[in-house]
């Protein structure tokens, strides 16, 4: 598997996006391996435990772009990019485009071979700053993002969701959300930024650890963070305790039938990082949130039943009652 | 679902009612998209408000992604980027209102393979996360009208989204003749889809027609007509009536009439509840965009045997 790793130098940057299959039901570790087989005669990687969870082969696409740049740097830059698609639970679909960004020792564009044979590798031709480069791609707003890592997997994306496995009977609708992240060399650091559209970017460092491993944190960080976002917004829909119960339990159904038993924090990272989630969830307060979120659902749910119940009893007591 | 708004004349209110539903139906909690394919004339900017683009963005819209130009087609986030103040004032509960607008200048285009996979991958893509995706057609028998019912007919599309036609037309002889010939006529709607793979009928079942701007005889002596003056309108009401009988646009292909309304007269415009309290727009017309809303879903028209 050809994960990005950071060497010597070495930038790995990468976009993420979290949807749901678009399934009727969750799908099975088969299923989900039949639907990732994204390059022909690669397998699919799979776990059971602690929940189920399917990662593709990494399919590769070639790039000639500029390296982003905080300060409108113009460097090109000229490789691949990996992409990998993992579904979580059977249910949340994942798609991440990553390249590590190194210094060309040729200074010119050489023949695809050469690029072939470095999966997941972008070759700056020029001098360029990587902290430069990081910035550009996952802390700024403004500045050149170059490298178009985020359609690459929109698109990844869109083929698997259009497998004709998926029935594309979706129980609840969202958009996608939507990470960029640079994971650098160096000193250690974590710094997040929400942009107005929604968009979160992180730059990361954490030493003795490569992107690769990093990938696995900053994928279930994304995870566990849109899952909130998306069931704080379907709640903010059903009007919990002002709308009347049956529009509450149209949005709040599929909430509990679907999505709830989706959270497990930090479930497949490694044991070390552990305590890196822990403190961005200390910061960010996903799980707190979280925590409300689901207690305010039960409670709702409950009071609903209790006046249904009272609604049924008093209409058998009016039909029984004096006539 | 999928909702294609069409008419065989510009004018006939189409887009205007197609945004206020699109409007309420968000008011109602549900995730929904406006799709302005009207590329000869892409006014739902300035219907919904939103300032700098009344007659479509200067780059970057739905005319520009299905030619190949870019990768995604623009998004405003109507809640946020109207600059009516009523419409900002999101109420809690509401579902996303999303307009994916025209181009400036935007034109028509030729349909080929690569423009109608472009639409159907966005209209798949677009399923995934709105609950209602509404588009709005050129009038007539257009290439946008073409490609609709083209991708319509894509099986990968077809499976997963269902889609509903509303064929928009004033309550004039003119405009009920020329309605019925975008449907029935000869190289029409129906005879398009069924020589390009949807199955017999199945069409016909899908398209429901609204009126619009309609007076009804029994609000205009309310508008102060004479005696005489009302006699007279009943009267063509009723010709016009067995006029769309004949022609099969009778009460039960009907799924609305938009009264004729004072405001929208004179000005595009979505129609806020405020603008009821103000006694601006008449509540009969808020009430009529607030029903197709919820028919456009579940109305019993669509159950006629
Ligand atoms: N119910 C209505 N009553 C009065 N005028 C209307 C009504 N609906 C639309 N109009 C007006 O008719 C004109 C054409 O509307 P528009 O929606 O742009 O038509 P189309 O999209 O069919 O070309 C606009 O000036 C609009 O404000
Ligand atoms: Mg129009």
């Amino acid at each position: 598997m050809s994960s990005p790793t950071t060497s010597e130098g070495a930038l790995a940057i990468g976009e993420i996006r979290t949807g749901f299959v678009r399934h009727s039901t969750e799908v099975s570790l088969e299923e989900a391996s039949a639907v990732l087989r994204l390059v022909p005669g690669e397998q699919v990687r799979h776990a059971g435990r602690p929940r189920a969870y399917a990662v593709s082969p990494a399919p590769l696409t070639g790039v000639d772009c500029a390296v982003p740049s905080a300060r409108g740097r113009r460097v090109q830059g000229v490789g691949t990019v990996t992409s990998r698609a993992t579904i979580t639970g059977g249910r949340v679909l994942q798609v991440c485009s990553s390249a590590t960004l190194v210094r060309s020792r040729a200074g010119y564009r050489l023949p695809w071979s050469h690029y072939l044979g470095r999966p997941g590798v972008v070759e700056c031709l020029g001098r360029v700053d990587l902290r430069d480069a990081a910035a550009g791609f996952a802390e700024a707003e403004g500045g050149t993002r170059g490298i178009a890592l985020g359609s690459i997997a929109e698109q990844v994306m869109d083929r698997v969701q259009g497998s004709p496995l998926l029935d594309g009977r979706l129980p609840l609708r969202a958009p996608r959300g939507s990470w960029r992240w640079a994971v650098e060399d160096g000193e250690p650091l974590f710094r997040f930024t929400v942009l107005r559209d929604g968009t979160r970017l992180v730059r990361l460092a954490v030493p003795g650890h490569g992107a690769a491993d990093l990938l696995d944190l900053v994928e279930d960080l994304a995870l566990h963070d849109w899952l909130l976002g998306t069931v704080e917004t379907i709640l903010g829909r059903a009007g919990l305790g002002s709308a009347p119960p049956d529009r509450t339990l149209r949005h709040v159904g599929p909430l509990v039938g679907h999505v709830l038993h989706h959270w497990m924090p930090a479930a497949r990272i490694r044991p070390e990082l552990v305590p890196l989630w822990d403190a961005v969830d200390r910061v960010h307060g996903l799980t707190r949130q979280w925590d409300a979120l689901v207690a305010r659902v039960r409670d709702q749910l409950a009071l609903d039943t209790v006046a249904m119940l009272a609604g049924a009893a008093a209409r058998r007591d009016g039909a029984a009652g004096p006539g | 679902m999928l909702v294609i708004a069409t008419s065989d004349k510009g004018g006939t209110g189409r887009s205007v009612t197609a945004c206020n539903v699109a409007y309420r139906r968000a008011l109602r909690g549900h995730d929904t998209c406006y799709l302005d394919f009207d590329f000869g004339s892409p006014t739902s900017g300035a219907i919904f408000g939103i300032a700098g683009i009344d007659h479509g963005v200067a780059s970057g819209g739905l005319h520009r992604y299905l030619q190949g130009d870019v990768a995604e087609p623009e998004r405003v986030d109507v809640w946020a980027a109207s600059s009516r103040r009523s419409l900002r004032a999101r109420p809690a509960a509401t579902g996303r209102l999303v307009l994916f607008p025209g181009d400036l200048g935007g034109g028509e285009f030729t349909m080929d393979t690569d423009v109608l996979h472009r639409c159907v991958k966005l209209l798949v893509r677009l399923d995934e996360e709105f609950d209602h995706v509404i588009v709005d057609l050129s009038a007539g028998r257009s290439h946008a009208a073409e490609m609709l019912l083209t991708a319509t007919a894509d099986p990968e599309l077809a499976r997963r989204m269902e889609a509903r036609w509303l064929v928009f037309h004033r309550w004039t002889r003119q405009h009920i003749t020329a309605a019925a010939g975008l449907v029935h006529g000869k190289s029409g709607l129906v005879q398009f889809a069924a020589e390009h793979g949807h199955r017999k009928g199945s069409l016909l079942e899908a398209i429901r027609f609204v009126r619009t701007a309609v007076i009804s005889p029994d609000d205009a002596a309310a508008r102060g007509l004479q005696a005489t003056q009302q006699t007279w309108l009943r009267r063509v009401n009723s010709d016009l009536n067995d006029r769309a009988i004949q022609l099969g646009l009778g009460r039960s292909f009907v799924i609305s009439s938009i009264p004729l309304d004072p405001v929208l007269q004179w000005r595009e415009q979505i129609l806020t509840d405020a603008d009821v309290y103000d006694n601006l727009a008449n509540a009969g017309t808020v009430e009529a965009f607030s029903r197709l809303a919820e028919d456009i879903e579940s109305g019993e028209t669509w159950s006629r045997p």
